[in-house]
């Protein structure tokens, strides 16, 4: 059996979270993921149209005020053991909204985030390189070799 | 299960979606297939831009407004650019004008072929989707080497451009536009008349030209329906009155007009990037800075989603007090409603791209 | 099913369109803008680029002991806008083509470039100015009569100082002529 793990390495199946981007990630993700030139299936990974099926979830967009409660309900389906990459400057740090009288973020004050891929927007090859670095994570996470998330940090929502 | 049959219910749409490239908050009322009404909620993208335009000052803002959306990230700084310059008085060079021509054309090809590539995504033609998407990519390559980054160019500052395009750049982007051009032929084609893709847009989501005049559309939509509007011929600014360009009509009014729209003025800007191309003067970037004054300035240009209108008020300080953008999209948006009437579910996703929806330049 | 074998044929004769990143490098235009990048030596301290930067990427504030100023980009909240770059009147602003860009949370905060530039202790007084970089002084004052090289180390005021006795002496053999 352990030799069996050994020799098939897992799929990661992306999930992607729009939390109020300008487009720009999510174009380039949607590059990333669904042409052949840049061809994330090469790296085992699909998207997939469910948060359910989900184990690495891209987040984008500086988290506003009216998506927040979406965004965190939508990500507390995706089941454990998740990966949670933020794409972009502005759910890493708010990017040139910080400030916003909307804006929530950064995201990682909800979400624990795993990998930070900034860009303004990255190009997929930086994508890529996240998702490769979020795959190595959820790997040692299903092998019990990384720990999961410390603690689960919501705020208790009105 | 056969007493819920015809009878009404809501169907929440988003605004977590698949189909939808952002969030959008839709409540469908159906009846069977047919969709009765549709509530849209909005503000999901809201991320107070207006607000915090007037806490930064005039050179952060150009950034900022290049963030208000991505597909037409050089409208925006663009058109605020202009209203600044309009409200100062600042006299752009000849070169400079010509390269903010070239910048915008660009991402107009750019954008037009996203569009059309996300219709066969809905549609489901998948690799048709795949190849508009790889073609789409030529012209990522001309943004990345050209202007250093694949959707924001960052091109437009204060008076003038930021970087030049010398006559190897230039070199590089004629050879690309010929690859793009062989290809934009097959394209074209295979959407005028495929008929997997003509039997679901022909007669989808048709907006009549006395509707498209009543709810005051720009951009492709209008023309699409065959009202021929368009700001760089209406209210021409920088060297347009130079260039010569076709206003693309169709008369359909339906989802496969509006596509067939985008693809042409793709040809056209093609065209108009050979002209510039062909005619670039020497001389210099950016015109010198004077103080801005107080005042009130406004400007207007035709983004790929259609017209984009900036207004502008200063006090002396270089922190506007007001400023205030009029995007395409919410010209659009309300058409939603004629175009949905009675449509089937499954065309909703497909009828709300045919209008390119910014949501984030929308919701700002 | 012509058309068909024609595309076939014209796909396998062009090879496949996958970029080979990761398993390759892959091309970088020059042109690219990935991350910002200072020259300590060309740096004034001017703050034009903390002005400009829409995000508050950059950071300029005194070392604790006041010899000098920490210069900090905050890779993170950078939009690569190249609007510091544009407007660094020393061009000590520069993008690099740099765009390995992701890391992971624990990395967060320290994926930013620090940099410490200097200030001079005035030979007159021992104020602690920025002194101006050479090869800007050397453009700025190319037609100058006069020796910059100890001028140059001098703060405003002791400037000042030296302007006035030099104007002194000069009048002085003025004078005994």
């Amino acid at each position: 059996m352990n030799l069996f793990s050994d020799i098939v390495v897992r799929s990661p199946w992306l999930y992607r979270i729009n939390a109020g981007s300008c487009n720009g990630c999510d174009v380039e993700l949607a590059t990333t993921a669904c042409i052949p030139r840049y061809d994330v299936e090469r790296l085992g990974c699909r998207y997939c149209g469910s948060p359910r099926h989900a184990d690495i979830v891209l987040i984008t967009g500086p988290l506003t005020l009216r998506v927040r409660d979406k965004v965190l309900r939508v990500w507390q389906e995706i089941p454990e053991p998740k990966v949670t990459v933020a794409v972009g400057i502005c759910p890493i740090s708010g990017g040139v909204f910080r400030g916003g009288h909307s804006i929530e973020g950064p995201i990682d004050r909800y979400i624990p985030v795993d990998v930070n891929v900034p860009g303004c927007p990255p190009r997929p090859q930086s994508i890529m390189e996240g998702v490769l670095l979020a795959k190595k994570i959820w790997l040692d996470r299903l092998n019990g070799i990384a720990p999961g998330h410390k603690e689960e940090r919501h705020v208790s929502l009105p | 299960m056969s007493e819920a049959l015809g009878k009404e219910f809501t169907l929440p749409l988003g605004p977590m979606h698949v189909a939808l490239e952002e969030p959008m908050y839709f409540k469908v009322t159906v009846e069977g297939e047919r969709v009765r009404h549709v509530e849209i909620t909005s503000g999901h993208v809201h991320r107070g831009m207006e607000a915090l335009a007037t806490k930064r000052n005039l050179f952060q803002n150009i950034v900022l407004t290049e963030r208000v959306c991505s597909l037409c990230s050089n409208s925006h700084p663009l058109t605020y650019c202009m209203a600044i310059e309009n409200l100062a008085g600042i006299e752009v060079p000849r070169r400079a004008q010509y390269l903010r021509v070239l910048a915008d054309e660009i991402k107009r090809v750019a954008s037009h072929l996203f569009n059309v590539a996300i219709l066969a995504h809905i549609i489901g033609y998948k690799s048709l989707f795949m190849h508009v998407m790889e073609v789409r990519e030529i012209m990522q390559d001309v943004k990345e080497t050209v202007y250093g980054n694949r959707m924001d160019l960052a091109a437009n500052t204060l008076g003038g451009v930021k970087n030049d395009v010398d006559a190897q750049l230039f070199g590089y982007i004629t050879r690309s536009l010929q690859r793009l051009e062989g290809h934009m032929q097959e394209i074209i084609d295979i959407y005028a008349s495929n008929p997997m893709l003509c039997s679901r847009t022909v007669g989808v989501g048709v907006l009549p030209k006395d509707e498209a005049i009543r709810y005051g559309l720009v951009g492709p939509v209008a023309r699409g329906s065959g009202l021929a509007v368009d700001v760089r011929r209406d209210a021409p600014y920088g060297i347009y009155p130079e260039l010569s360009f076709n206003v693309i009509t169709e008369t359909g009014g339906d989802v496969h007009s509006r596509a067939m729209v985008r693809l042409r003025e793709v040809n056209e800007s093609i065209s108009l990037i050979r002209q510039i191309a062909a005619n670039l003067p020497e001389g210099k970037l950016t015109a010198p800075l004077p103080v801005i004054p107080a005042g009130q300035g406004c400007a207007r240009t035709e983004a790929p989603r259609g017209e984009l209108f900036y207004f502008i008020r200063t006090d002396e300080s270089d922190i506007p007090t007001r400023l205030k953008w009029r995007v395409p999209s919410y010209m659009n948006w309300d058409a939603l409603e004629v175009m949905m009437k009675d449509c089937a579910v499954a065309d909703v996703s497909l009828i709300v791209n045919s209008i390119d929806p910014c949501v984030s330049c929308t919701e700002r | 099913m012509f058309r068909f074998l024609k595309l076939l044929g014209k796909n396998l004769a062009q090879g496949p369109s996958t970029d080979p990143f990761p398993a390759k490098e892959a091309h970088t235009p020059e042109r690219f803008r990935g991350r910002v990048v200072v020259n300590p030596e060309q740096c004034v301290g001017c703050r034009i680029c903390h002005h400009m930067c829409a995000g508050g990427a950059i950071r300029i504030e005194d070392n604790e002991e006041k010899t000098g100023y920490n210069f900090t980009v905050w890779h993170n909240t950078c939009a690569l806008c190249g609007m510091c770059r544009h407007y660094c009147p020393t061009k000590a602003i520069t993008l690099s083509t740099d765009w390995h860009n992701a890391h992971t949370q624990e990395d967060k905060y320290d994926w930013a470039a620090h940099y410490s530039i200097p200030y001079l202790a005035c030979a007159g007084c021992g104020a602690h100015i920025r002194m101006l970089p050479p090869q800007l002084a050397a453009r700025l004052y190319a037609h100058s009569p006069v020796d910059m090289t100890d001028l140059l180390k001098l703060c405003p005021s002791c400037r000042q100082l030296a302007a006035a006795r030099r104007e002194e002496i000069s009048n002085d053999t003025h004078e005994q002529e």
